[in-house]
């Protein structure tokens, strides 16, 4: 494949600092993001009530299938069983790895921006499918819960995020030559 | 097949045994011994991935797609062994707390360690999200060229991975020696040191109690088991001097008559402190 090497639009390739530096970012917002994430303020006032949120909208989606289920705090109530939704599986992860990959790509801020938004209202909306199917998942098929929520969702979301990225790389951050010789690493 | 052919169990076990080779040889606290029902943070699914895309990546060379694969293979590897590593260190220090009232971890450690497990997990999806992106035939999409910029030489490389390595050898120490003077910690040092006296262990007790000595404990019975230790080598001045630090610090006639007795016994009578008065 060339464009596993860089190759970028036009036959440019991807200069290496470039990639490194927007590696490094990367790593270093995903980090930072981390550690705001763990503050106890951060995690009461957005975290929880998001994770709330999250539990709510899932029985009421839930209970338009047919599925008879409740929201309890951060669990979801079916049947005969019941579903804690816990840090990993509210999105807010995926979502973290998505921005920090926006901010630290070389684009004007303004595209990064937008990127940001959208990415925030379909990597949450995705992840409401995720906790849906889950719950369906541990209704009808439980055996199969483990492997939907370990080994194909974990994996999903972070696709889903990758081909944001890539989506948002296409329109917004590639439209025009990003990297000017001044801002070069 | 991952599951039922017994993969994910094999590698759950060599990445604990790996968590266990550090942590025994690394922990401060020699409280453990080993882990058999340590509970993992499942992280696997990057090994399936990581697989599975150097099956699937048909257009990328077989070199790199081994290579890739290898590489993502030894991040999940380092990683998971970090997220056990940290989930050791969690638990251990949950049970001693629960058991024996023992801070094996400040809470600012403990915070720490449990946010080093969290960004571990970040770490894990961040690599699937680099895995997806440069196998990804649409890479070229993000267009991120620009006019090639001068290459990183390997003098600054080097320069940079020596900072780094200073500054952490730096923080680690600057660590150690706050650790070690917060009274929580001299405490814990302490009263494992009692646990292995307990135990008749005293050559663990013994460096238990020095650390506890060298963070200027205030328990008494720290001086008096050392002063105990150091009586049985002969070192009666040794002894003396740690039985009148513990005659300053034992309060109440129970203490002074054990103290009174202990000198008695080293022969050092008339080193002993005007106890009693």
């Amino acid at each position: 494949m060339r464009g596993d090497r860089g190759t970028a639009k036009g036959g440019r390739d991807l200069d290496r600092p470039t990639v490194a530096r927007f590696l490094l970012l990367f790593v270093v917002y995903i980090v930072a993001g981390g550690f705001l994430l763990s503050f106890p303020w951060v995690e009461a006032g957005l975290v929880d009530p998001w994770t709330r949120l999250n539990a709510a909208s899932t029985a009421s989606i839930a209970r338009l299938m047919g599925i008879e289920a409740q929201a309890q705090a951060t669990q979801v109530l079916y049947g005969p069983g019941s579903l804690e939704i816990v840090v990993g599986c509210n999105g807010v992860e995926a979502l973290l790895i998505l921005v920090s990959a926006l901010l630290a790509f070389p684009a004007p801020w303004a595209r990064r921006g937008i990127g940001v938004l959208a990415g925030t209202v379909a990597i949450l909306g995705v992840n409401l499918v995720r906790l849906v199917n889950l719950v369906v998942v541990a209704r009808f098929a439980p055996a199969w819960l483990d492997v939907f929520h370990v080994y194909v969702w974990q994996v999903l979301i972070v696709l889903v995020a990758v081909a944001l990225f890539l989506v948002w790389g296409h329109y917004l951050g590639g439209s025009r030559p990003i990297a000017t010789p001044s801002r070069s690493v | 097949m991952w599951e039922w052919s017994g993969a994910a169990e094999a590698y759950r076990r060599a990445v604990v045994a790996l968590a266990e080779q550090i942590v025994l040889a690394t922990q401060h606290f020699p409280l453990l011994a080993g882990f058999p029902s340590l509970s993992l943070p499942r992280g696997d699914f990057v090994v399936l991935l990581a697989i599975a895309l150097m099956a699937a990546s048909i257009r990328v060379p077989w070199r790199r797609r081994v290579t890739l694969a290898l590489v993502a293979l030894g991040v999940t590897v380092g990683l998971q062994t970090l997220a056990a590593v940290a989930s050791i260190q969690i638990e251990s220090a949950q049970e001693m707390q629960r058991t024996h009232r023992i801070l094996v971890l400040l809470p600012v450690e403990f915070q720490a360690v449990n946010q080093a497990k969290l960004t571990v997990y970040y770490a894990q999806l961040a690599l699937v999200f680099v895995l997806f992106l440069i196998t990804s035939p649409w890479l070229r999409e993000l267009g991120a060229g620009g006019p090639a910029a001068r290459r990183v030489g390997p003098a600054r490389v080097v320069l940079g991975v020596a900072f780094g390595a200073a500054l952490l050898a730096g923080a680690g120490i600057g660590w150690g020696r706050w650790r070690e003077s917060d009274a929580r910690h001299v405490a814990a040092h302490a009263k494992i040191g009692h646990l292995f006296w307990l135990k008749r262990d005293d050559a663990v007790a013994e460096e238990q109690y020095r650390n506890a000595v060298a963070g200027r404990s205030t328990d008494a019975e720290v001086y008096y088991n050392l002063a105990g230790i150091e009586a049985q080598r002969g070192r009666v001045d040794e002894s003396a001097r740690l039985l009148r630090k513990c005659a300053e610090l034992g309060a109440g006639p129970v203490w002074q008559a054990r103290v009174a007795r202990a000198f008695d016994r080293i022969g050092a009578a008339q080193a002993r402190p005007a106890l009693g008065r």
